[in-house]
């Protein structure tokens, strides 16, 4: 339960840093268009709400919330390090 | 939100960070460090063995008391777990007649307290704060009356509270800029890594900060009590009940076995006890006083149980507190983070190294901002030369000190007379070395060579260890003491991180600097969002 | 009067600016917020103690409120002013409070 809340918050970040031009353009190519960049936005704010419910599940209503804020520390830590090192497969910047 | 007020706040965040940040740096490594307080101060022992059966080590404790202060007023007894060296038990003497009611004052009076080992029998050790030290220091900081210090750091810490929260409203795209690094752009990247581990850890920062003034609430705001008490122990007896003290009788009696009250405390809590509390001993009124231990909860205020020290029988719960009590009791508990094990512990740990990065990353951040907007950088003004140079002095010097400090708990001669304040004379020796150095050579030099010698220094530690004490990485692996390994291992890493840094400041050579228009560059005094 | 005493003269402006800024944010941010935490602390009904307690943890928050507002403030003098008001309305509510009921 924890690790799946902590995998949910890591999807969460790494869609809503999808949403930054340059992080869209190293992925995908190309620069995020409006209709791209909401579904991208909406499902990481959807994924990190998620998140929550393992976390409550897994300690309760006192320290849910507390392996939650590590669940999304941790998971942004991940996600920043996963699209900032590593390499895109298209060399292009 | 509109420019100026953007504007504004980036301002007050500069400088509120900027002021007291040397401060706040020093709490943050203490700070930090104090989260392996217990591993430390085993790992500070290292001829004491693993603590394996608490209830030996509370009666080999009752033992020593009643042997060496049977007519104390009080004695106070921490339980021994796993993690602690043992029990570092005190007592407070009878007061004499005529004296003043005991003043408590520092519990450090080395002539009332006493560590009782895995065995039961006074600890063989070196004489050490061990962790301690780490976590008064981040409070209370050293050579200066403790008010004093806690009004500075409560200070600082409010300033780093109104950095953050001011921090975060000038930021107009904050999520954005966390996910971009740029590496290599000077002051571009010094800005993404102190934007990086700000947000990365931004819930963490806000908590430990907030719950920071928390703990110091009592001295820091005492007017909502003043508001509603004329009188401060009516307050203390309702946020901090006792049980009603009984007079001393003057008829002897022998106290009952602790180790029964100790088992009978943690089955009526359900949860382990942490601390006992005996008062008049050797007398008909004795008591005993058991609390929870803070590790079993979220709340720093645990219930207490009070029995009768003859009989053993339970005479007085403690009330469960109010809403607001249990609430500042949680946040306190957040801030110390005692209910963490291992997990949640390094969790912590990383938090800590996090906010102590953003910190140090903040304060270089302004003078590499400066740096390209000074009109000759041959010769900065004096505001430019103090902070550059304070950064030096503490960020480089505050690490190789601590180094120093573990150094001297290594090869201190045991012998030597107040050993312990001796160990952390040597940390500010070493800190007041640094720091002289850090104001007459030149900073590029400086940099380096602190980083590297401080790495130098951590990376032979847990060498000496596995040669000269049995306590080294391998031993204790193979024992499965996961602590005192684990202590030896991160030292091992932060050792070889100050290398690597050592090694990446000495290569560093400034970009040819382009030519900024000087006129925009003095117009825009907003932090710059990333492009 | 020359551009460079022109100049001089609005660089200490801005410092005397700045100056009744940082007053206003540490002493009068202080004193405003340790008022508001007696006026809170009298105004919550309930346990004393408790209300006490609430009452600081608020006033806390309060002390950051008003150091950002003493910068983000159109100058100096409003950010005084205005918190100076403050701290009366709260200075009086205590006032009365304790004057009417008395203190434990």
């Amino acid at each position: 339960m924890s690790i799946l809340s902590l995998l949910l918050a890591t999807a969460a970040f790494a869609l809503l840093g999808l949403t930054t031009d340059a992080h869209h353009r190293r992925r995908f190519g190309k620069s995020p268009q409006a209709r791209g960049r909401r579904i991208l936005r909406t499902g990481g704010w959807l994924t990190l709400i998620a998140s929550v419910v393992p976390a409550m599940l897994a300690r309760g209503w006192i320290f849910g919330p507390i392996l939650w804020a590590g669940a999304i520390m941790a998971g942004a830590g991940i996600a920043f390090l996963a699209l900032n090192f590593i390499p895109a497969r298209d060399a292009r910047r | 939100m509109s420019k100026g007020f953007r504007q504004s706040q980036a301002f007050l965040h500069t400088w509120s960070g900027l002021l007291l940040g040397w401060i706040l740096f020093l709490v943050f490594v203490a700070g930090t460090i104090a989260f392996w307080r217990e591993g430390l101060n085993r790992w500070m022992r290292p001829e004491i063995a693993r603590v394996e059966q608490p209830m030996r080590v509370l009666a080999g404790s009752q033992a020593f008391l009643t042997g060496k202060a049977p007519d104390a007023k009080s004695w106070i007894i921490p339980v021994a777990t796993e993690r602690s060296p043992g029990a570092q038990v005190f007592w407070v003497p009878q007061p004499k007649p005529g004296e003043e009611r005991g003043r408590r004052g520092r519990r450090g009076r080395g002539d009332t307290q006493a560590l009782i080992g895995a065995d039961g029998q006074v600890a063989q050790a070196r004489e050490t704060r061990g962790g301690e030290f780490f976590y008064r220091f981040h409070f209370d900081l050293h050579y200066m009356p403790v008010i004093w210090a806690r009004w500075l750091v409560g200070f600082a810490t409010m300033m780093m509270l109104v950095a953050i929260v001011s921090g975060i409203v000038t930021h107009k795209k904050i999520f954005r800029d966390f996910f971009t690094l740029r590496r290599a752009k000077g002051q571009r990247s010094w800005l993404d890594g102190h934007n990086a581990t700000a947000v990365l850890a931004l819930p963490f920062h806000l908590m430990i900060t907030y719950t920071g003034l928390v703990t110091l609430m009592a001295m820091l705001m005492p007017w909502a009590v003043v508001a509603n008490y004329a009188d401060q122990k009516t307050v203390f007896a309702t946020l901090f009940p006792t049980a009603a003290a009984v007079e001393r009788t003057g008829r002897p009696a022998p106290l009952v076995d602790l180790r029964r009250i100790a088992a009978d405390a943690e089955r009526r809590l359900g949860a382990p006890a942490s601390f006992i509390e005996v008062s008049d001993p050797a007398d008909a009124a004795a008591r005993v006083s058991v609390s929870q231990s803070a590790s079993s909860m979220l709340s720093s205020r645990t219930p207490r149980l009070t029995y009768d020290g003859v009989t053993g029988r339970l005479v007085w719960r403690s009330p469960p507190p109010g809403a607001a009590a249990e609430t500042a009791g949680a946040m306190i508990g957040l801030h110390a983070g005692r209910f963490a094990e291992d997990g949640g512990r390094w969790l912590y740990f990383l938090c800590g190294i996090a906010g102590t990065l953003m910190v140090a990353s903040g304060l270089v951040l302004w003078t590499v901002k400066r740096r390209e907007r000074l009109p000759d950088p041959s010769r900065p003004h004096f505001g430019f030369r103090l902070v550059e140079r304070l950064n030096v002095a503490v960020i480089g010097g505050f690490p190789l000190a601590i180094a120093c400090f573990f150094w001297a708990n290594r090869l201190l001669p045991v012998t030597l007379g107040a050993r312990a304040d001796w160990e952390i004379h040597v940390l500010f020796i070493a800190w007041a070395i640094a720091a002289v150095t850090a104001f007459v050579v030149r900073p590029a030099r400086v940099w380096p060579a602190l980083f590297a010698t401080t790495g130098v220094l951590l990376v032979a530690l847990p060498v000496y260890d596995v040669v000269a004490t049995e306590r080294g990485l391998f031993a204790s692996l193979a024992i499965g003491d996961l602590m005192i390994a684990g202590i030896g291992a991160t030292i091992v890493v932060f050792g070889l991180a100050f290398l690597l840094l050592a090694r990446r400041v000495a290569r560093h050579r400034p970009a040819a600097k382009h030519v900024r228009n000087p006129r925009a560059v003095t117009a825009s005094k907003v932090l710059e969002p990333a492009e | 009067m020359t551009a460079g005493d022109a100049h001089a003269r609005a660089r200490w402006a801005r410092r005397g600016d700045i100056a009744l800024r940082v007053v206003a944010a540490v002493p009068l941010g202080y004193a405003t917020a340790s008022l508001w935490a007696m006026a809170i602390a009298r105004l919550l009904p309930g346990d004393r103690a408790e209300a006490s307690v609430t009452a600081a943890l608020i006033a806390l928050a309060l002390c950051a409120i008003a150091a950002m507002w003493a910068f983000a403030a159109r100058s100096g003098w409003q950010a005084i002013w205005t918190l100076a008001i403050a701290a009366g309305i709260a200075a009086a509510i205590a006032w009365i409070s304790i004057d009417a009921t008395g203190r434990l």
